[in-house]
């Protein structure tokens, strides 16, 4: 009953190329349909967490990254300006570093002043309960308030040195969030410094 | 080989949600069951997905089943049904992103959920394009709902909400660890338990109907083997084709030992079957 | 980041079996006697580190760079497929002993949640090459881990007297839950164990 020419190997191969152009139509026209859908969405949380972070600013304006950024900041991932009634107040920076399982990413506003106005971490691999203890205000809200000039280095819960407390048992997480910081402190010096 | 007693279409529909649940009673697509199941919306989820994918596959694969050479149907049904994956993963992404972000990693997984390949193997790949509509949506139904259940009871102890509504006082003390892999792993157990309850009754029933069977066939007492044949035919359906056997994939999920755990198959009529009529008919149809 | 990090945590504080969920089929439906539980865990060491090792590189230098990263279960699903059919055949061939006992456990390996779920962890989480197959093979140290240990465990159940609503599979499940709690008190440890 089998029939002769499936016993073959043409028949067998061509079969698996119909499927797989069968299958690749139908996803590649998924993809097409749902792209700018996904991007759309995308676009729309960063452009909420920007808002949340600077909630006084009505526009943001993104710019364009150069080198010597790229330099300054290896995690930075994209550099907003944040205008109030087209007066400039503040910047909103992106970075993402190395945590423990993967890249932290967190958006950070500084005002002009030098001031750390707001931080958001982003999706992150990290361990559930433990790393992403890093989103959490706990260790959060100690960041905000302080200034670009302060301390970035991530300091143990028992050690009385200056710097931002990590959360216990999870050094790599937030070690993460404090080269996110790094990266905006440079950025934005380097941002004000040409202002000047 | 005897050719194999249809089921008919009803009962190819309904025999996935219950009496051959995939992830109660075959102990299929474990791994999306006890991971995903933390709330009842993220058990929809996982659920409406799978079955999707159930759906669309089975669709394909009996559409395609006198065109793909045995020789290659597993990297074909591989293809078919990671292609669908894919589509379900871009459609999630897109419409609902709050179900993306908490099922994850499960969704791409559907992919080697052994129902889907399973249920491909041994059932879209050798029944029409109707029957393999009907035995996706029951198969995928009783997935979903199982997930759904798992969900509801998970969600209530252990983040102290039911639907997302929160419950007083258990929302500020959840028991935590009904959220945890060892929650979902204690949960199936009693789940289980209620399964091996249930499937003694059915056995109890059974029991007795094979027992007015026999009856029947030691009043006849007939020489002729067609008369005694049609009178066990009548209601015999030990084989379903959700069995292990005449799938590789399948039943190489190891779940062989634990269904005969679960449900041993030593029915009266079987062993009546065996010990006094196959040496009448000879070495026909054994299942 | 330190790769004995990677090494710990894909053992112990994200075991695959008992945290993370996955290859739950195998590990439930293999772990009856002991030596299959070991057969089993072999060859799961086995095909994660050789599908991690060709996924990869096809992730990182094929799809990417053509924006075709949406098919990535597709092709990771076929060439898991495909390294399971060749490991076999050259088993067969090359060590014929090894494939007595390991070969009937690689087809089951295709449909194992664990190593398609390890091929999409590793471009997930954005490690190189070389942290990849470290994860893998820690995943897969942690799969044999749980596999050997459970069945040791179930044996042992055997003798014990359970009462008979819990016989047999909801009794295991039991046990399983409490190890993965067992597992759960490694979670905190692997951060300041190695710096």
């Amino acid at each position: 009953m089998q029939d002769k020419r499936k016993n073959g190997l043409v028949y067998p191969l061509f079969a698996l190329v119909v499927i797989a152009l069968i299958m690749g139509a139908i996803l590649g026209l998924t993809n097409f349909a749902t792209a700018d859908i996904i991007q759309e969405q995308i676009l729309q949380k960063a452009q909420e967490s920007r808002q949340k972070i600077f909630p006084e600013a009505d526009s943001f304006t993104e710019i364009q990254l150069e080198e010597r950024h790229q330099n300054l900041a290896p995690g930075l991932e994209s550099v907003f300006s944040a205008q109030s009634q087209g007066e400039l107040v503040g910047y909103v920076f992106t970075a993402a570093n190395k945590g423990y399982a993967g890249d932290v990413p967190a958006v950070i506003g500084i005002n002009l002043d030098g001031k750390i106005i707001g931080i958001e971490v982003q999706d992150n691999k990290e361990t559930p309960g433990l790393g992403t203890k890093v989103a959490l205000p706990d260790f959060l809200d100690p960041i905000i308030g302080t200034s670009v000039d302060d301390s970035m280095e991530i300091v143990k819960s028992y050690e009385t040195k200056p710097g931002i407390s990590a959360v216990t048992g999870a050094t790599f997480s937030s070690a993460a969030i404090a080269a996110d910081l790094k990266d905006a402190r440079a950025v934005f010096n380097e941002l004000t410094g040409e202002e000047q | 080989m005897a050719a194999k007693k249809q089921d008919p279409l009803n009962l190819v529909f309904l025999r996935g949600i219950i009496r051959d649940n995939p992830v109660l009673v075959l102990l299929l697509g474990t791994c999306p069951f006890l991971a995903t199941t933390t709330s009842f919306f993220n058990g929809l989820g996982i659920g409406l997905a799978t079955t999707f994918v159930l759906l669309m596959t089975n669709v394909v694969i009996s559409l395609l089943r006198n065109f793909i050479p045995n020789k290659v149907r597993i990297p074909a049904y591989i293809i078919v049904i990671a292609g669908f994956v894919s589509v379900v993963e871009l459609l999630i992404r897109a419409y609902v992103p709050s179900l993306y972000q908490s099922l994850g990693i499960f969704i791409p997984l559907i992919t080697v959920n052994c129902i889907v390949l399973g249920r491909a193997e041994a059932f879209a790949s050798q029944n029409t394009v109707l029957r393999s509509v009907l035995d996706a949506l029951g198969m995928g139904l009783g997935f979903t709902l199982a997930c759904v259940l798992m969900g509801v009871i998970r969600e209530f102890f252990g983040s102290g909400m039911i639907f997302g509504y929160a419950v007083p006082w258990l929302v500020d003390n959840p028991f935590l660890i009904f959220i945890m892999p060892t929650g979902g792993f204690f949960v199936y157990a009693l789940l289980i338990i209620l399964v091996i309850a249930f499937q003694k009754y059915l056995d109890r029933r059974r029991a007795e109907k094979e027992a007015a069977i026999i009856e029947r066939y030691l009043a006849l007492n007939s020489d002729d083997p067609e008369i005694v044949k049609a009178a066990l035919m009548q209601e015999s359906d030990a084989c379903t084709s959700a069995s292990c056997e005449g799938c590789g994939l399948v039943g190489g999920c190891g779940m062989e030992q634990y269904r005969a755990q679960m449900r041993p198959r030593r029915s009266r009529l079987n062993l009546a079957y065996h010990s006094k009529l196959k040496p009448a008919f000879g070495q026909e149809g054994d299942e | 980041m330190s790769l004995l990090v990677i090494l710990f945590n894909s053992i112990f504080v994200q075991n695959i079996v008992l945290t993370q969920f996955l290859g739950i089929c195998a590990f439930l439906g293999v772990s009856a006697d002991t030596k299959s539980a070991r057969g089993m865990g072999y060859a799961v060491v086995f095909v994660l580190l050789i599908s991690s090792a060709i996924t990869w590189p096809i992730f990182h230098f094929v799809l990417l760079p053509y924006k075709l990263d949406f098919i990535r279960t597709v092709v990771f699903a076929l060439v898991i497929a495909a390294v399971v059919q060749m490991v076999e055949i050259i088993m067969k061939k090359s060590i014929p002993s090894l494939h007595e006992s390991l070969g009937i456990y690689l087809p089951l390996i295709t449909t194992n949640c664990a190593i398609l779920g390890i091929a999409i962890t590793n471009v997930e989480s954005e490690y190189n090459f070389i942290e990849a197959i470290v994860n893998a093979f820690g995943t897969g140290i942690g799969f044999f881990i749980a596999i050997v240990l459970f069945s040791v465990l179930r044996k042992t159940m055997m003798s014990a007297p359970i009462p008979q609503t819990f016989k047999g599979l909801p009794a295991a499940l039991v046990a399983a839950a409490i190890m993965s709690l067992a597992f759960v008190g490694f979670s905190g440890v692997a951060e300041n164990l190695f710096i």
